[in-house]
């Protein structure tokens, strides 16, 4: 019984871990800017699990003690979800480490390419889409 | 690491349902088990949604299912040995010049026949003997080939189609597809490959297993390409997978952070 049940949880895994569809619309490189790597802690406000690509935002707490909220895109929740992730994988207070490139229009506006979860769970979390590849982040 | 412990949390809770089931078990040791993973329950459906083996019907190969290929990206990368998109000196000048902020597929706008097909998207194709669809998870958006023995509308050329004008017919287990008309606003892949009114595509598709179906196209189009050139794409059955929902307006965010990039600057 117990290795059916660890079997079941390293399938769970597995899935997180899938190759799988995931979105590619567009050229990355007209909005996010790739020799910009941004990596970034906090605390999850919210979360839009929407199309065409999913968005949350992390208070950041700068080393000045300033907080930033960050806006996240993500990858569309379609492939997201063929990945593993669902709609409550990041919830509100969760805190979370993201890896991600800034948008070129500046703020605080990044594409996640890897996310480290609340649990220690490791995700792609971007999109197919010519970006910085998914092989480095993990992802099968 | 993360997966033993949470591997032994889980376990843990396991044990303790397990303990009140003590007194009535085997009290022997399981046997020594694979460390396989557990199989996933099978779906329950159509064949094509669970991998059975089709009934075997007399006529072409069914190609009903859920299939996925990966996006364009370049298609120059995926001539056949041999073949080679070679731009004219316009279709080079507008290579070069192309904005990637204006990718009509960022903006929402339906994919071409071709780009509709080779996506990140899966792609469901529907099939019966005179017309076959294929619908694009991507944009949600559909084509249809026509398989009656009809002409393309005579009026074509006045009236392009963003998803072009489509006739097929079998060349034994192929599926030969002839698509016109396709609206010069669409690219033929994420790198900004760009075409004029007169793009002619001749599309090969065959199932050469079950789970694979093979897709090699020629594009003619004298405006932008010094000569014809075949690509070469393979989509895999998506065996459990289904069409998800895609909304591309719902919360669309990415058209207001687009920079002007151009040409080489976006691949």
């Amino acid at each position: 019984m117990m290795n059916r049940v660890l079997n079941v949880f390293a399938v769970s895994v597995g899935l997180i871990f899938a190759a799988a569809p995931v979105l590619a619309h567009h050229s990355f490189a007209a909005e996010y800017d790739s020799t910009k790597p941004v990596k970034i802690t906090g605390t999850v406000t919210k979360v839009e699990w929407m199309n065409p690509h999913i968005y949350y935002y992390l208070d950041v707490k700068a080393d000045d003690g300033k907080v930033a909220n960050y806006a996240i895109e993500g990858g569309t929740p379609g492939g997201l979800y063929r990945q593993g992730w669902r709609k409550d994988s990041l919830r509100v207070g969760d805190v979370i480490t993201v890896d991600g490139f800034r948008a070129k229009d500046g703020g605080n506006h990044l594409n996640g390419r890897r996310v480290v979860l609340a649990d220690g769970t490791r995700l792609f979390g971007g999109s197919d889409d010519g970006g910085p590849g998914a092989e480095a982040y993990g992802k099968k | 690491m993360n997966c033993r412990s949470l591997a032994s949390m889980f376990a843990s809770a396991a044990l303790a349902l397990l303990a009140a089931n003590a007194v009535a078990q085997n009290s022997n040791p399981p046997a020594a088990k694979s460390r396989k993973a557990a199989p996933k329950p099978k779906p329950k459906g159509a064949w094509w949604y669970t991998g059975d083996v089709p009934p075997a019907i007399p006529g072409p190969p069914d190609m009903t299912g859920v299939w996925y290929s990966g996006s364009t990206g370049d298609l120059s990368k995926s001539t056949l040995p041999g073949q080679e998109l070679v731009l004219t000196p316009y279709g080079k000048q507008r290579y070069e010049t192309v904005d990637h902020a204006k990718d009509p597929d960022t903006f929402c706008l339906p994919q071409g026949p071709g780009r509709q097909l080779m996506s990140a998207h899966p792609v469901m194709i529907l099939q019966r003997p005179d017309v076959i669809a294929f619908l694009s998870e991507s944009q949600r958006v559909f084509r249809l080939v026509y398989m009656d023995g009809r002409g393309h509308p005579e009026d074509l050329a006045d009236y392009p189609e963003w998803t072009g004008s489509s006739i097929g017919h079998w060349e034994g287990n192929t599926l030969v597809a002839d698509t016109r008309g396709i609206n010069d606003r669409t690219w033929i892949d994420t790198s900004g490959h760009e075409h004029s009114k007169d793009l002619h595509m001749t599309e090969r598709f065959t199932l050469t297993s079950q789970n694979v179906l093979e897709y090699v196209t020629t594009y003619e189009d004298p405006v932008f390409f010094a000569k014809p050139f075949t690509i070469k794409r393979v989509f895999k059955r998506q065996i459990g997978d289904r069409i998800m929902d895609q909304a591309c307006m719902e919360n669309e965010k990415d058209v207001k952070s687009l920079m002007p990039t151009i040409g080489d600057a976006g691949r």
